[in-house]
């Protein structure tokens, strides 16, 4: 079966959601030489500022700053830098020294204009490639920035584009990091098409999301495969050669990495969310690191533990943040790099060369993640890559209540979760996790003492959709009816019925699922007209929830519908002044109607339902109080605002009037929480208990002999029913045994489930870490040809059967509480069952 | 004393002992009220005041433990129990030929001194990055080295002769060294058959191996200019230089390299069988769990090795990773230790995991003699995850009183040293993401620092054959290069 159902899907693309990189404003004037572009307008091509005498020797890191979200760099022949600046659709040029020079670029849709360049490059020549994000192509430039030619628009085909984030040159190619339709285009000089990688996934060769490629002058390049943070590299013919690196704070791992360069033979990476620039020599060798201090940030370690960012910001200025270099480019010299952070809004000029590799980012890890929701008191945000921080907002101060989840592709992990929901009835959380192309319920698990306080270790994942295999979802039995079929997940929101509102990034439109995954309807598609969206961003559901508003960032729009889709009224607009929106990010509804919409330049607006203007408040800054590039905002009752900002590091409580109330740095607050859990979990160990419960059986089954199920399980959300048995009870330790396992649909337990996938894990959830080998489950019976096995069964490990498995190489080797999961998967959904097992 | 007085002690110290257990058991984590303090004397004649009587609890946990059993199969290593085999891997291992710098395996496993060195990284050639392990036992590892990069014990003897901070030695040079030496070739040609004719230089050069594995960072190139024990100086090649052993070896045909890899896996699997034999019995732990195991109370076993046992088994949790009979669960994990004089940065088992999948030695490759049955496949499953770096190898405690330093750079000169880092963490690394959990400062008395020792100490066994331990041929001959 052709993995062409994964990837090659007619993709009507969306515009871009431009969240990919923590966004935070400049704190100020970071010490060290003043920015050095102070200019207001569009300076003369060609005309310099003047500067002082050039007899002083350049300073050892020079700030090219303030800039409109610099997202590319590259180093024109002639050793000028080059910045693309994303938020002004312009680019600035700096001399060596960091003096800028002139900027050229101009925002509009018309020919040679500009919408949100992402990715710049130099040609030997000396003409400027730019990958124009917002419009979805490709533009030329003379090296005096004049407008040559252009190539490309929004789609899928060769030559089409969704997102292009990265740009390469070399004297015969032009390389194109084509990050939403997860392929790398290859293009002679003028732009005809001759090649790409297309290939979404995590196995070798395959690509999540792409941002940047560099060729490495014999033809053959590499990727930064952002998703599945790591690089490949592929020969001049689109080969796959080579894949390393991976997840993870260490040297040599990464964690949501940026742009690339190369010098002589050696790649350097922008790491982004781990605030350092990485060198690699042969595949995989770490053979330096500029971290975070280097980079010109303050040392992440010199932070006290548990001391919020925010506060330190206040009392330190910018000195408490660390750098998210999301592109760079070596100085030609060879003694240096210039880097552009994001969260500065800021390029810097960093001499000096790389310092052996050594240390760990864990405590500074941030990531994609932006994703929160409120439900009464309760309020649940990603917390970086520490997964999901759960709060009680109720009072003068959050009180922690639990954390769950984290970083990857396991069940309870998350890449790039975008949106969340909560049910607090059933105490249940849904996860929008857009980078696994999934939707998944959580039951949040209350501890038994206190009131409110869930126990992270007994979140218990329940459901999950994977919207990223059309197969699955078309021949599933869910009934798919959706068209086009697959669909990344954004933010999303819930009514008080069960229906599930999908913000789709991927197709740029609104998906209704109902409790049990089922699309109910959908609306909307890219484009300019009146039913279009351009640049979805965020979505937000009326008290009632007979209006559902959805904000475009594009255009600056709001635009409200009535449940079935049909469009009622909209409002807002983009431009300077009172009125307008710079780059709105979020909006939110509060109990009361009134709407909240988050600005990026730090402003939080106010509106009724219908959308009339009720004031605003908020200034830019990384203060506490400020706002520093704000990305979410929710809206409690009186008033209240919660806003997720600082790279999604900082949120902040605001009273109706904008007052602060509290700050938290949600990410230590996360670490800190997993923390004091331990001296618990250390005495619990310790105490232990001498036999284990006896398994307590389900209720009597129709049709199910007690022999036939020894132990019997209901799933986590009831579809299923697992009867399993072990070769050795009681368990034994550190001692290899296997599982016999049978699946039946709960509704019809004659007989074992039919088609179903299963994959077999197990973990110590309180100690944090799971099997030392996978297990492999064998199906047993008749086995089903291949061809009608479903491919994404295959891509997770599992084995697919007609309810009967058998598996082995279960391994449990320390003592403790163990948790086994049995997955449970038919067409795109699984289920999990679990079984507790104490092992003293 | 009176026996009156003696018993009516003894039921205090009884009742104080169970009011101990009973707290340790509920997870309280600090010694009742009342209890007695360890250690203390409480009369003329030196009975401690606190006898030490297992809850039923601590014995279920206590009786987890067993001597080691019979020696695990390989069956990778068709030789690995024969006698012959075994005296041939003994003359190798004391074979100081092997190596342009004259060491042997001997000469950093030093047999009198529990088959390592003492040193905290191992220093032949040049200084390694990691701490000698010690060969007692190793026939029951799951796992070889620190950071499991070889699943049987014959391919794990291999490495060190290549290692060009460690024997510097090459696979050519040794078949040629069989060749060439009359008793190793009729040893290895009745065991294995026939060796390789390595006459002609065109096909086999006088020295070449492979390029040592870079992709999981092990800098066995970075060690530049460093001298051997007898002071020549041994060339290194600087990283990035070409590595004239590589560029022979990739030179040589397919089949002349298999012929070559065929022979030198078989010096590995002598090695192993001579290894095999290296197992220690008749620790008083074992003696103690014999007693317990036929209904005694392990009487054998002192007074502060008893509590010692009590804290291990209870809040100490030094058994959730120091289980089974080995006192070691066999497998990896990041407890914080901070980097010593070894390499700064060192992945563990994420490199590791890379190495072993990538070796041509392993159990799944051409020269394991059989490939294990599936259910006995270590590799099958395996699968490198971000969590695995920093991780290393659980040591097997047993004989670890003879054995210092400690850790995988040996980074702790003493047990009483270890016990402190766990005591108090202090220096630990800062939590990654997939830390060991369970690492909270334990905050151990001097008294429980020196109960726990105690009973460490009881986990020494009583010494090998001399036989073992010396050059074959030369029963009093101390090893090559003991220190």
């Amino acid at each position: 079966m052709s993995r062409a159902a994964v990837i090659g899907v007619a993709v009507v693309l969306s515009a871009a959601a431009g969240i990919a990189s923590g966004i935070r404003a400049a704190p100020g004037t970071p010490p060290g030489p003043p920015p050095v572009s102070a200019d207001s307008g569009h300076p003369a091509p060609g005309a310099p500022r003047a500067r002082a005498a050039a007899a002083t020797p350049v300073p050892a890191g020079v700030t090219l700053g303030p800039l409109d979200e610099p997202s590319a760099v590259a180093m024109a022949p002639g050793g000028a830098i080059l910045v693309a600046e994303a938020g002004a659709s312009r680019v600035a040029v700096f001399d060596r020294g960091g003096r800028l020079l002139r900027r050229w670029g101009r925002a509009g849709d018309g020919p040679g204009e500009l919408r949100r360049p992402r990715g710049i490059a130099a040609a030997p020549d000396g003409r400027v490639y730019i990958a124009d994000s917002g419009h979805h192509r490709i533009l030329v430039f003379s090296a005096a920035g004049s407008f040559e030619k252009s190539w490309g628009r929004f789609g899928e085909a060769p030559g089409e584009f969704h997102e292009p984030l990265g740009i390469d040159v070399d004297a015969r190619r032009v390389y194109v990091a084509d990050a939403r339709n997860n392929r790398v285009q290859v293009f002679d000089r003028e732009g005809r098409f001759l090649l790409y990688v297309w290939s979404y996934g995590i196995r070798e060769g395959q690509l999540d999301r792409p941002v940047d490629v560099a060729a490495d002058g014999d033809g053959a390049f590499y990727v930064s495969d952002q998703g599945n943070s790591r690089i490949q590299k592929f020969d001049a013919d689109g080969k796959f050669l080579a894949s390393w690196g991976g997840w993870g704070p260490y040297p040599g791992l990464l964690a949501e990495p940026g742009g690339l360069a190369v010098r002589e033979g050696r790649l350097l990476v922008a790491d982004t969310h781990n605030h350092r620039v990485q060198v690699f020599g042969a595949p995989g060798a770490a053979l330096g690191v500029w971290d975070d201090e280097a980079l010109g940030g303050a040392a992440s370690a010199a932070r006290a533990p548990g001391a919020p960012r925010a506060a330190r910001a206040q009392s330190e200025g910018s000195a408490g943040r660390a750098p998210e270099p999301i592109d760079l480019a070596p100085l030609p010299s060879g003694d240096g790099i210039v880097f552009c952070d994001a969260g500065a809004d800021a390029c810097r000029i960093v001499m000096g060369g790389p310092a052996a590799p050594h240390g760990s980012s864990a405590r500074s890890m941030t990531s994609t993640a932006r994703a929160a929701a409120l439900s009464g008191s309760t309020l649940v945000v990603a917390a970086g890559s520490a997964g999901f921080l759960a709060l009680d907002v109720a009072g003068t101060q959050p009180v922690v209540l639990g954390v769950f989840g984290g970083y990857g592709r396991d069940a309870l992990q998350f890449v790039r979760p975008a949106g969340a929901a909560l049910d607090l009835q059933g105490d249940a959380v849904l996860v929008s996790d857009g980078g696994n192309y999934r939707l998944a319920w959580f039951d949040l698990k209350r501890a038994a003492e206190g009131p409110l306080r869930y126990e992270a270790a007994r979140t218990r994942f329940v459901r999950s959709i994977f919207f990223g295999d059309e197969e699955a979802l078309v021949f599933g039995p869910i009934k798919w009816t959706l068209a086009p079929a697959l669909l990344e997940p954004g933010p999303i929101a819930r009514d008080a019925r069960g229906l599930t509102y999908i913000l789709d990034t991927l197709y740029g439109r609104i998906v209704v699922l109902d409790a049990g995954f089922r699309p109910v309807r959908s609306w909307g598609a890219h484009g300019e007209g009146a039913a279009d969206f351009l640049d979805p961003v965020d979505l937000a559901l009326a008290p009632s929830g007979e209006m559902l508003y959805v904000l475009d960032a594009a255009s600056g729009r709001i635009r409200a519908f009535d449940r079935e889709g049909r469009a009622l009224f909209a409002w807002g607009r983009l431009g300077a002044g009172r009125e307008g929106f710079s780059r709105p990010t979020s909006l939110a509804v509060a109990p009361d109607g009134t709407v909240l919409v988050a600005d990026r330049a730090g402003r939080i607006r106010r509106f009724s339902a219908r959308g009339a203007p009720l004031g605003g408040w908020g200034r830019a800054g990384a203060e506490r109080g400020a706002l520093d590039h704000p990305e979410r905002v929710l809206a409690g009752a009186s008033g209240r605002a919660f806003v997720l900002d600082a790279g999604g590091r900082r949120l902040q409580a605001f009273s109706a009037s904008g007052a602060l109330l509290w700050d938290l740095d949600v990410i230590e607050a996360a670490l800190e929480a997993r923390r004091a859990r331990t001296a618990a979990i250390a005495a619990a160990t310790a105490g232990g208990r001498t036999a284990p419960p006896a398994v307590p059986a389900t209720a009597a089954l129709t049709g199910l002999e007690a022999s036939a199920c020894p132990r019997r399980i209901a799933s986590n959300a009831g579809g299923y029913t697992v009867c399993w048995g072990a070769s050795i009870e009681p368990f034994p330790h550190n001692a290899p045994f296997s599982l016999d396992v049978s699946v039946y649909d709960a509704a019809r337990p004659a007989a074992p489930a039919e088609m179903v996938a299963l994959t077999v894990d197990a973990a110590m959830p309180e100690h944090g870490h799971g099997l030392v080998q996978q297990p492999v489950v064998r199906a047993i019976g008749p086995s089903i040809p291949k061809e009608k096995l479903p491919d994404h069964a295959l891509v997770h490990g599992a084995a697919v059967g007609n309810g009967r498995f058998e598996v082995q190489e279960m391994r449990l080797h320390m003592p403790g509480r163990w948790e086994i999961y049995f997955d449970i998967g038919r067409g795109a959904v699984i289920e999990r069952a679990q079984v507790e097992i104490p092992l003293d | 004393m009176p026996a009156a007085r003696r018993a009516a002690l003894a039921v205090i110290a009884g009742v104080a002992a169970a009011v101990l257990a009973a707290s340790l058991a509920a997870g309280a984590g600090t010694p009742a009220p009342g209890a007695a303090p360890a250690g203390s004397v409480s009369d003329a004649a030196g009975a401690s005041a606190a006898r030490v009587v297992f809850t039923e609890q601590e014995r279920a946990r206590i009786l987890q433990y067993a001597p080691l059993g019979p020696l695990p199969a390989d069956p990778t290593n068709a030789l690995a129990d024969d006698p012959r085999a075994a005296a041939l891997g003994q003359r190798l291992f004391f074979e100081a030929r092997l190596s342009p710098g004259s060491f042997s395996c001997a000469s950093c496993h030093v047999p009198p001194h529990a088959f390592t060195d003492g040193k905290p990284v191992s220093e032949a050639i040049a200084k390694g990055r990691r701490r000698t392990p010690s060969l007692l036992n190793v026939a029951y590892r799951r796992w070889l080295f620190w950071d499991g990069r070889k699943d049987s014990l014959w391919s794990q003897a291999l490495s060190p002769i290549e290692n060009p901070v460690e024997m510097g030695g090459n696979r050519l040079a040794v078949v040629r060294l069989l060749a060439s030496d009359a008793e190793l070739r009729g040893a290895y040609e009745d065991l294995f058959g026939a060796l390789p004719e390595l006459d002609d230089a065109a096909r086999f050069p006088p020295a070449a191996r492979p390029a040592p594995f870079g992709a999981s960072g092990a800098t066995a190139m970075d060690a530049i200019g460093a001298s051997s024990a007898t002071g020549a100086t041994v060339a290194i090649p600087a990283a990035g230089a070409i590595d004239p052993l590589a560029a022979a070896w990739l030179a040589m045909k397919d089949e002349d390299r298999l012929a070559v890899d065929r022979a030198f896996a078989r010096v590995g699997k002598a090695l192993e069988a001579y290894e095999r034999r290296l197992v220690g019995r008749g620790s008083p732990f074992d003696r103690f769990l014999a007693e317990l195991r036929a209904g005694g109370d392990g009487a054998s076993l002192p007074e502060p090795a008893k509590r010692g046992l009590r804290l291990f088994v209870g809040r100490a949790n030094c058994r959730v990773c120091h289980s089974g009979p080995e006192l070691s669960d066999g497998e990896f994990h990041d407890v914080g230790i901070p980097p010593g004089p070894g390499a700064a940065v060192d992945s563990g088992r994420y490199g590791g995991i890379d190495e072993l999948l990538a070796d041509s030695f392993n159990a799944r490759g051409p020269h394991a003699d059989a490939p294990p049955s599936p259910a006995a496949d270590k590799l099958r499953g395996l699968r490198r995850q971000p969590e695995h770096w920093g991780q290393f190898k659980t040591p097997s405690l047993r004989n670890v009183a003879v054995r210092p330093p400690y850790m995988h750079q040996g980074q702790f000169a003493s047990l009483r040293d270890v016990l402190k880092f766990y005591s108090t963490r202090e220096g630990a690394l800062p939590p990654g993401p997939a830390q060991e959990r369970l690492l909270v400062p334990l905050h151990l008395t001097d008294e429980e620092t020196d109960d726990l020792i105690a009973f460490l100490e009881s986990l020494t066994d009583a010494p090998l054959d001399d036989a073992l331990l010396f050059r074959p041929g030369d029963p009093q001959t101390p090893a090559h290069h003991a220190p």
